[in-house]
């Protein structure tokens, strides 16, 4: 039961290692960037490297939301009109109607103005 | 009265500019083959906000424990409180390999 409590410090540490090799989508260069705006400054590239994983982990998985409330949306809609054009296209396009519902479900409220276009 | 001009991506802001490369480089390799402008916009404005309140959590909780060099506990602990499972990271990093989108180059002047 001992081990269990160190199991995930000894986790984040083997991370961190192989954090040294794997390098994400976002430049090194951007992110620190704009952690400096957040008046966070740090020496060890790795830090920012996990930083940079976890933000395109959390856009990763809300973008994946959003095609599925699209798939969701055009496979109800090809229901409902028999005889259409069936799965003809398997490229999608995101729209806000998409993304309005994925983010209410990470509690991130969206709302378009009124007089914006 | 004036005219106002059409609202384009300003060319000076290079590093926004490479947060809209990958926003559009996740949303490909996702299947999204386009997006509204909005949708664009709105996703890169949240990745910049992210980043920024990341920052400014971790080193705010570094600055309570009386350092000025943030460590990856003070990391951490500002991913946990935002809701960010730092275990998932490990999988997501086997599973997803990206190409890291290069700096763009940059001007040297020329001495005479």
């Amino acid at each position: 039961a001992g081990g269990d409590r160190t199991a995930p410090a000894s986790h984040l540490s083997d991370f961190m290692l192989q954090l040294e090799d794997y390098t994400p989508l976002l430049p090194d260069a951007v992110t620190s960037h704009y952690l400096n705006m957040g008046g966070f400054h740090a020496d060890d590239k790795r830090i920012v490297r996990l930083i940079s994983i976890a933000t395109q982990k959390f856009m990763s998985d809300i973008i994946d939301d959003a095609l599925q409330h699209s798939k969701a949306r055009t496979h109800m809609q090809n229901a409902s009109a028999p005889g259409g054009s069936k799965a003809k296209d398997r490229k999608f396009t995101l729209t806000m109607e998409d993304l309005q519902p994925a983010l209410a479900d990470y509690g991130i409220n969206v709302r378009k103005m009124d007089y914006s276009q | 009265m004036e005219k106002t001009e059409a609202v384009t991506i300003p060319n000076i802001d290079a590093y926004r500019r490479l947060l809209n490369k990958a926003v559009s480089q996740l949303l490909l390799d996702k299947g999204a083959a386009t997006a509204s402008n909005q949708c664009l916009e709105t996703l890169t404005q949240m990745m910049q906000a992210l980043i920024v309140e990341v920052g400014n959590s971790s080193h705010n909780y570094c600055e309570l424990a009386g350092r000025t060099m943030p460590t990856v506990g003070d990391v951490s602990i500002a991913l946990i409180n935002m809701g960010i499972n730092i275990s998932s990271l490990e999988t997501y990093t086997r599973r997803v390999n990206h190409v890291s989108i290069p700096l763009p180059s940059q001007q040297t002047q020329q001495r005479q």
